[in-house]
């Protein structure tokens, strides 16, 4: 069931906004490059922004239509907003900037309890660490009873430490208080990790919705595989066999195959491509131009003759024992099942130099 | 010699006061708005630091008196006359101090992120409280140098009052015209006295101002 439908269209310089989009229960994350237009639509959800066109439905009440004249005041949509850089009171301590907009002490006591914050009450907003502004935001956000909770970037000035231990926080709480939240953030990786739904924008337009899982293994373009941080993306044709021709490589990839002689765009994630023995079916011959080490394994760059670059990721053990490095010649395999097709190529990302 | 102090005081007390009041919703006009005619109010607020105070004083001496426009309406409304009054003399030091209360409050209204009114109104609150609640208590260094500016400005003004007020003991002679008396007439130890209460006064107030704004500022900071 949406708890808000909106179809709005609004004007921001070059970039024309044209969003559809219903927002569920639990979190809803809205991402995309900056300059995609997400804060500004963030902004017209809450209020602070007018559109242009379109209507804003929350529960069948409208807070926005264009036709109708209707455009609810952001005081009367009871929405809470986190922004991006916490915009705290400073001449406030930290409970009265949760009382701000309380209606009652006994929420501001339970506001305060909730996020931990109870020994903090009579510090002021500069003496706070980030990770503690950000509670106190989130806090005095709720403290209005909101029927939902928009929040901008919320973790964007944070480090990256602090990050992975306030996702498991933030995943707890929204829990416990099951209120409907639209996040905004750049990175696709925290949208799919805190969020049950994603929304991809891209130059105003909602390029992909949908569960995480189909976001960060079937992007529905090149510009969505480039967010989900999927470094194989590359053009290719279907040959009449139904194989997938990069360059002189054929590979065989899972049904539905686009018609014969159609241009598409491919990718494959750097984890999904294994390590083979020798040649064999799916398995192309690389040589190692780059490596380098990360926590999941090693990194290496290589180059397939007459094809292009491809980006695996393979277990330190076995990247070892294969002897993966800079210059050696591997064989890679790339599962049919993990080589996902996008549709025609549109060079876009070629352009860009990606 | 208490005379002309208390009008000076007087005088001074209830500019800052008008001042305060008009010079607020006009700086915070001028700080909000994206107006195209802003920069031409800016101009004109500023007019008064540029032009000598005799310029400024023969306009508003025009405009004051019983053929001049704000005269004439004076003079409809009330009845009385206004050129040469005590009440001339607030109206004229309100437009000669005018930038120095607008241009500290613009400057510390423009200072506010814009982050922290929508926090306010997406907590339910009216622009007026947001105002008076998140806009005000934050640019309270600049509204206080403001009225502080504004009040020692009056005190320390002389051609405007000579223009307007002339020199009448008890509605228009205020401490500096009676400096220059005294001086035309030879009697410079009174002079001297009267003029090292001015200094004095003044001092007192622009240490007053320091001391507080370092006070406030370490408080801000920390």
């Amino acid at each position: 069931m949406a708890i808000l439908e909106v179809s709005i269209q609004k004007r921001l310089g070059d970039l024309l906004l044209a969003v559809d989009l219903a927002v569920g229960p639990g979190v809803t994350a809205v991402v995309g490059p900056s300059g995609s237009g997400k804060t500004t639509l963030l902004r017209c959800l809450a209020g602070l922004e007018r559109p242009d066109q379109g209507r804003i439905d929350r529960a069948g009440e409208a807070w926005f239509d264009a036709q109708a004249g209707v455009n609810r005041p952001v005081q009367a949509r009871r929405v809470g907003f986190v922004f991006s850089d916490y915009a705290l009171f400073p001449h406030l301590t930290v409970r009265r900037n949760v009382a701000f907009g309380a209606r009652s002490g006994a929420q501001v006591d339970a506001g305060l309890a909730r996020l931990g914050l109870e020994a903090l009450g009579d510090r002021y907003p500069r003496e706070l660490s980030a990770g503690e502004q950000q509670r106190v935001a989130i806090a005095r956000a709720l403290a209005t009873e909101p029927h939902l909770l928009l929040m901008d970037e919320p973790f964007s000035s944070l480090d990256p430490h602090l990050k992975e231990r306030l996702y498991g926080e933030f995943g707890t709480l929204q829990q416990d208080l099951g209120l409907p939240v639209v996040l905004v953030t750049h990175d696709l990786r925290e949208a799919c990790l805190l969020a049950a739904q994603v929304v991809v924008l891209h130059a105003g337009r909602v390029i992909q919705a949908g569960v995480p899982r189909d976001i960060l293994y079937r992007p529905a373009t090149p510009e969505v595989a480039y967010l989900a941080g999927i470094p194989n993306v590359h053009a290719g044709a279907i040959a009449p066999s139904g194989h997938l021709e990069w360059g002189p490589v054929r590979l065989a990839v899972a049904p539905p195959v686009p018609l014969s002689g159609s241009m598409v765009s491919w990718c494959i994630r750097a984890e999904q491509i294994e390590l083979a023995d020798g040649p064999g079916p799916n398995v192309v011959e690389a040589v190692v131009t780059s490596r380098g080490l990360l926590g999941s394994g090693y990194r290496l760059t290589c180059q397939v003759a007459g094809a292009g670059a491809l980006q695996a990721i393979l277990p330190v053990a076995q990247a070892e024992r294969s002897g993966a490095q800079i210059g050696a010649a591997l064989w890679l395999r790339l599962p049919p099942e993990a080589l996902h097709l996008m549709g025609e190529w549109s060079g876009r990302l070629a352009e860009r130099g990606l | 010699m208490n005379e002309p102090l208390l009008l000076t005081l007087r005088l001074s007390a209830l500019t800052t006061l008008l001042l305060m009041g008009v010079g607020m919703p006009l700086a915070y006009w001028l700080a909000r708005s994206r107006l195209r005619l802003k920069p031409l109010v800016e101009a004109t607020v500023a007019l008064p630091l540029v032009l000598p105070p005799t310029v400024l004083g023969f306009y508003l001496l025009l405009a004051m008196g019983n053929h001049g426009w704000i005269g004439w309406l004076w003079q409809a409304l009330f009845h009385r006359r206004l050129a040469f009054t005590f009440t001339g003399l607030v109206i004229a030091s309100v437009c000669y101090s005018l930038p120095f209360a607008v241009q500290p409050m613009q400057a510390a209204f423009q200072g506010i992120s814009p982050r922290l009114l929508e926090a306010a109104y997406t907590l339910g609150a009216t622009p007026f409280r947001t105002f008076w609640r998140v806009v005000l208590p934050n640019a309270l260094p600049g509204v206080v140098a403001a009225a502080v500016l504004s009040f020692a400005h009056t005190v320390g003004e002389f051609g405007v009052i000579l223009m307007v007020g002339g020199n009448i003991p008890g509605e228009t002679k205020t401490v500096s015209i009676a400096i220059y008396d005294m001086v035309e007439a030879l009697e410079y130890s009174q002079a001297g006295r009267l003029a090292l209460v001015l200094v004095l006064l003044a001092y007192l107030v622009l240490a007053g101002f320091y001391g507080f704004n370092r006070r406030v500022l370490q408080l801000w900071r920390s």
